[in-house]
């Protein structure tokens, strides 16, 4: 894992589960520095880490060859943070929200991770690999509290 | 007891309830530790389970998933898993998704071992 504090980038090369606390504590790091308490700087890692866990899981299948890039930037109000991956796209806004009283009624297993990251962060974007861009990137915003 | 860099499991029985102590971090990296613990429980025919979160400082939804993927079984048989002295950021992650619907948390561990007593 490539860590680029001039760029506010990691890196990560044949990402593995492993790696996920160096992530965390990377975007918390990121995120305090913006103005966030800890208790959201560690919300946000959390999304983070859902997102990455779902790129390693189950875009690459643990395939060691492929890699993650996150970089964290400030647009306007928001602290951003981007995740950019080579797999099959998948747009985790195209699923839709759970009703959790009937989830766990049907006791159903599995899809906690997007619900989690749409709890926690105040914008997500989705941009699918193209000619233009080889990776698909998700964007999580957080709007930076005003003090 | 099972230990990775940032996670560990230990494992007592009080009054034949199954009390795992969780230490450090939760999630999809260790999350299969806790499944196997759990996995053998059931195996061994130990139906209570109460869940130590007291130093438990990080738990995503892989964490989370462990417990939904055995909760149905072990109630079908007769039997639980409960959970206490959970921090309160870790509480916040449960309560996000509404987990407090689905399983019992108690404030302390004396608090919830006698909360089997009555099963």
């Amino acid at each position: 894992m490539i860590i680029n504090k001039k760029y506010n980038t990691i890196l990560c090369k044949g990402c593995h589960t492993e790696e996920l606390a160096k992530i965390r504590r990377f975007v918390i790091k990121r995120a305090i520095k913006n103005g966030f308490d800890e208790e959201v700087a560690e919300h946000i890692a959390l999304a983070v880490d859902e997102v990455c866990t779902n790129i390693i899981k189950y875009a690459y299948k643990y395939d060691l060859n492929k890699e993650i890039e996150i970089e964290t930037y400030i647009q306007g109000q928001n602290f951003v943070v981007k995740i950019s991956d080579e797999g099959e796209p998948f747009d985790p806004k195209n699923v839709q929200q759970l009703d959790m009283q009937k989830y766990f009624k049907e006791l159903k297993k599995g899809g906690l991770g997007i619900q989690i990251i749409r709890k926690i962060m105040d914008e997500i974007d989705y941009q699918s690999a193209n000619n233009h861009t080889p990776k698909n990137s998700l964007l999580l915003k957080k709007t930076i509290p005003s003090n | 007891m099972t230990k990775t860099a940032n996670f560990n499991i230990e494992i007592k029985s009080i009054n034949e309830i199954e009390c795992i102590y969780l230490k450090g971090y939760l999630d999809a990296h260790t999350a299969p530790e806790l499944e196997k613990e759990i996995q053998e429980i059931i195996d061994n025919g130990k139906l209570r389970i109460l869940v130590i979160f007291r130093d438990l400082e990080y738990i995503s939804s892989a964490g989370l998933g462990v417990f939904m993927a055995f909760i149905e079984e072990i109630r079908d048989k007769g039997g639980d898993i409960k959970f206490t002295e959970l921090k309160p950021k870790v509480f916040k992650v449960f309560d996000l998704l509404g987990f407090p619907i689905l399983f019992n948390i108690l404030s302390n561990e004396e608090e919830a071992v006698k909360s089997f007593e009555a099963m």
